[in-house]
């Protein structure tokens, strides 16, 4: 029976050993993840698992990880009625360091002479999410007794108002912190102007924590000025602690010994509702100041000489947004010169937000002599305390520049100093004490009926006065000076008369002669009876002719009556048509 | 004889009583002189005022005013005056000088449009006479002209005659003349109407609405010629040419 059993038993060995090439060719190697989807705070167990011993394991680097435990190399050999699994595994435990899509690479092993790899594995790394709660282990203790709790100051803050977030760390009995955690995930303030309040040394206090006494750590400050309205998320923060838990074990001394987790706690993500500034009674000049300030202009001299200069600060002190906005500019007459201001800042940020004084310093040179005032500045902002813009106005300031050139006028150009005159008694002049009075709306005469009127009647005086002339003339009969004008154009007939008979020397004496005596009988009413030389020159005497003209004339006469019978000249001839032209033309003139 | 002398009465009746109901506008005048030589300035000023309502104005009232603002600080105010006497009173030195100091106190830099030579002489040809003294004197010219030619179709000798027509049409091309210089004088004060801020700051639109651009400001006591009316808007232009619409804008005309 025994001898029976033992050849079964070698049988059995025997077909297994026959059997195992076919059983052993199935080598597996591979990667097994405890989790595909975590959360940042979570932790990950990666196993390397191969089903035949092999050697030369190489873990891959993981990236996005940080290794906390491992490798822990596990061999489990067991026969199952009589059946041989043999298996080794590495394992490790990891920690993500960030968010996304995590891919853990290929290990290798080689195994009978040949290499292995496992298949890459992709890991989703989401959010830090809540623990998932284990009442006995030691990290549900650490996670119960510590908390990373974000203060904000204001959760509905208008746009540029001051909020102030502190992360402050509670833990309490029994757990016990002796190294400073790790920053594993610090928030970016984007759309916010942020300051982080230094904190020179951390300090354990006591505080409460929902009531219950707590160990509190204020970890980080910081100071945010919203720059954007609406609905803002402030990303989390999450830090590493390295906890002690006392487990239940004692050391030799019968102290509890102390075990080190290492715990990652997050302050949930923030969300800040942000109000916009009230539009209802915004003031023009508004530039974005929120805060509670004083404002004021300082000028160092009140009076001056021309060319030196002095200057004028404009100061913002308080608290509020104070390097967010701009001071309001200088306005000063034109003829001052200013330079670009210099602008200082004298800033603090603590936790009550910035504080301190904001200012612009103009250097100013007046050029000329005279009154300049500098018009007051008004500086508006909101105030998040009364909900209301407020207003600030700085005083009326007004520089006197004594001594120094006058302005020119507007005319010339300023930048040219030859065109200034440098009179020393170019003062302001004293009023006048004598006026000359004028009636103020007087009616312009221009443009009215009574204008044109005036204007238009000298002339229609004029045209009454044609044909007053013409009647007068027609209706006074005048019979000797109608004999005159025929006998006056009769000598004008017989002078043409003459001129164009020059040729023939009887018809142009003839005909001149007859043009004498008709002019003589136009101009001095005489018939031609009565003619001879005496009469004739004691008539144009009277008439007030020189003796020396009539002379001439009588003495034309006496050429015509002698050149009929004694001969002439061509010459002679145009001589005596010339004389008798210029003699009438000069009688004419004197009559 | 007799009648003169109750005329005569009763012109000095209607003065005593004028004068007994109100004061005139030269004590008014007086008594503002009498409280800036004691710096009382703010009663200066009512004194001046009330002198102007008499309803009589002169270069000298202007321009004490104008000074009386220049000390109290009023830019504005103490422009539009100044401006006002020089309309009266163009050349007056002591008005040119103090304009120059209340102009100081401005916050507008503009630098004038250069003039030609030829507009230089036309203005300054044209501000010889008030449009009023213009017109009498082109009346003056044209009756003279008149005058002349009856005379010259009146008269025989022809002497005589050619002495009255040369004269005549020497009195009528001036009278011409006359006409058209009261005429230019005329279209330019009916055309060219001007104004002074009195707005702390305006600001100048591109086009009469709010959406346009804004393409720069004036402050207080700047000159500005106002073109036209549009709405409640007007176009104006400042000494450097520069045009633009301004509405609400607190601008007094002179």
């Amino acid at each position: 029976m025994q001898r029976a059993l033992h050849f079964r038993y070698w049988l059995q060995l025997g077909l297994l050993l026959l059997a195992a090439p076919q059983l052993w060719g199935q080598v597996s190697f591979e990667a097994r993840v405890s989790n595909k989807k975590l959360g940042i705070n979570e932790r990950l167990r990666v196993d390397f698992v191969m089903n035949e011993n092999g050697d030369n394991f190489t873990p891959p680097k993981f990236e996005g990880f940080r290794v906390m435990g491992g490798p822990n190399q596990s061999i489990s050999n067991s026969y199952v009625n009589g059946r041989r699994s043999f298996s080794k595994s590495f394992t490790y435990f990891l920690t993500p360091m960030r968010k996304g899509q995590l891919t853990i690479k290929q290990a290798t092993v080689d195994i009978g002479g040949e290499q292995y790899k496992t298949t890459p594995l992709q890991v989703q790394v989401t959010e830090a999410v809540a623990m998932p709660k284990d009442p006995n282990s030691v990290e549900y203790l650490a996670d119960q007794n510590m908390h990373l709790v974000a203060e904000v100051s204001k959760r509905n803050p208008y746009l540029n108002e001051r909020v102030t977030v502190q992360y402050k760390l509670y833990f309490r009995n029994p757990i016990k912190i002796s190294q400073a955690p790790r920053e594993m995930e610090s928030p970016k303030f984007v759309d916010f102007w942020s300051q982080n309040i230094k904190i020179p040394q951390l300090r354990i206090e006591q505080g409460s924590y929902k009531g219950e006494a707590y160990n509190v750590v204020v970890w980080r400050k910081t100071v945010l000025y919203p720059q954007k309205t609406g609905k803002l998320v402030l990303e989390p923060l999450t830090l590493n602690v390295t906890a002690e838990l006392p487990t239940n074990r004692r050391d030799f001394f019968g102290d509890r010994i102390m075990r080190q987790v290492n715990r990652v706690v997050t302050a949930g993500e923030l969300r800040l509702n942000v109000k916009p500034l009230p539009e209802q009674g915004k003031p023009d000049d508004f530039t974005g100041a929120v805060g509670d300030f004083n404002f004021d202009v300082l000028l160092n001299k009140k009076m001056l000489k021309a060319s030196e200069s002095f200057q004028a600060r404009i100061k913002v002190s308080g608290s509020g947004n104070l390097t967010l906005f701009k001071l309001p500019k200088l306005k000063v007459p034109n003829t001052l010169e200013v330079y670009e201001p210099e602008h200082k800042e004298d800033v603090k940020t603590s936790l009550r937000g910035m504080q301190g004084t904001i200012q612009d310093t103009y250097t100013i040179v007046p050029q000329y002599q005279g009154k300049y005032p500098i018009s007051p500045l008004t500086f508006s902002y909101f105030n998040p305390k009364t909900k209301r813009y407020e207003k600030a106005v700085s005083q009326n300031f007004v520089v006197d520049v004594f001594e120094g050139p006058l302005a020119t006028n507007g005319n010339a150009p300023q930048s040219t100093p030859s065109n200034v005159i440098p009179t020393t008694n170019a003062n302001f002049k004293f009023i006048k004490l004598k006026a000359q009075w004028q009636q103020m709306n007087s009616q312009p005469l221009w443009g009215t009926k009574r204008f044109y009127l005036l204007l238009i009647s000298p002339i229609f005086l004029l045209l009454m006065m044609i044909p007053l002339r013409r009647w007068q003339q027609s209706h006074v009969p005048d019979v000797q000076s109608q004999k005159q004008k025929a006998a006056s154009k009769r000598a004008r007939r017989f002078l043409a008369r003459a001129k164009k008979n020059s040729v023939n020397k009887t018809l142009f004496y003839e005909a001149l002669e007859a043009a004498l005596h008709n002019y003589l009988k136009s101009k001095l009413k005489i018939e031609t009876t009565d003619f001879n030389k005496e009469t004739i020159e004691t008539l144009l005497r009277d008439k007030g002719v020189d003796a020396d003209l009539s002379k001439g004339f009588v003495a034309l006469l006496g050429n015509c009556e002698q050149a009929r019978y004694a001969p002439s000249s061509e010459v002679q001839i145009q001589n005596d048509y010339e004389a008798a032209v210029r003699t009438i033309t000069q009688i004419d003139r004197k009559l | 004889m007799r009648l003169n002398f109750t005329f005569f009465g009763m012109l000095l009746l209607g003065l005593g009583l004028y004068q007994g109901n109100a004061q005139t506008a030269e004590e008014w005048f007086q008594k503002g002189n009498t409280a800036y030589t004691n710096a009382a300035y703010k009663q200066a000023v009512e004194a001046y005022l009330k002198s102007l309502e008499e309803g009589e104005h002169s270069a000298a009232l202007y321009y004490n005013l104008g000074s009386v603002y220049y000390r109290m600080n009023a830019v504005a105010e103490s422009i539009y005056y100044f401006e006002k006497g020089l309309a009266l009173a163009p050349d007056d030195p002591d008005l040119n000088n103090n304009i120059l100091f209340a102009k100081n106190m401005t916050v507008d830099a503009i630098e004038e449009l250069p003039q030609t030579q030829v507009a230089q002489f036309q203005s300054k040809f044209l501000s010889v006479l008030s449009l009023q003294h213009w017109t009498w004197l082109s009346l003056l010219l044209f009756w003279l002209f008149a005058l002349f030619m009856t005379g010259y179709l009146w008269f025989q000798s022809s002497r005589v005659k050619k002495q009255l027509f040369v004269s005549a049409l020497l009195f009528g091309t001036l009278g011409i003349a006359a006409y058209f210089a009261a005429n230019t004088k005329n279209s330019q004060l009916q055309s060219e109407q001007y104004g002074i801020v009195f707005s702390e700051r305006i600001e100048v639109n591109n086009e009469p609405n709010r959406r346009s651009e804004i393409q720069f400001t004036l402050h207080e006591g700047t000159k500005v010629q106002i073109l036209e009316q549009f709405q409640e808007w007007q176009k104006i232009r400042i000494a450097n040419g520069a045009e633009g619409w301004v509405s609400d804008a607190n601008i007094r005309s002179l």
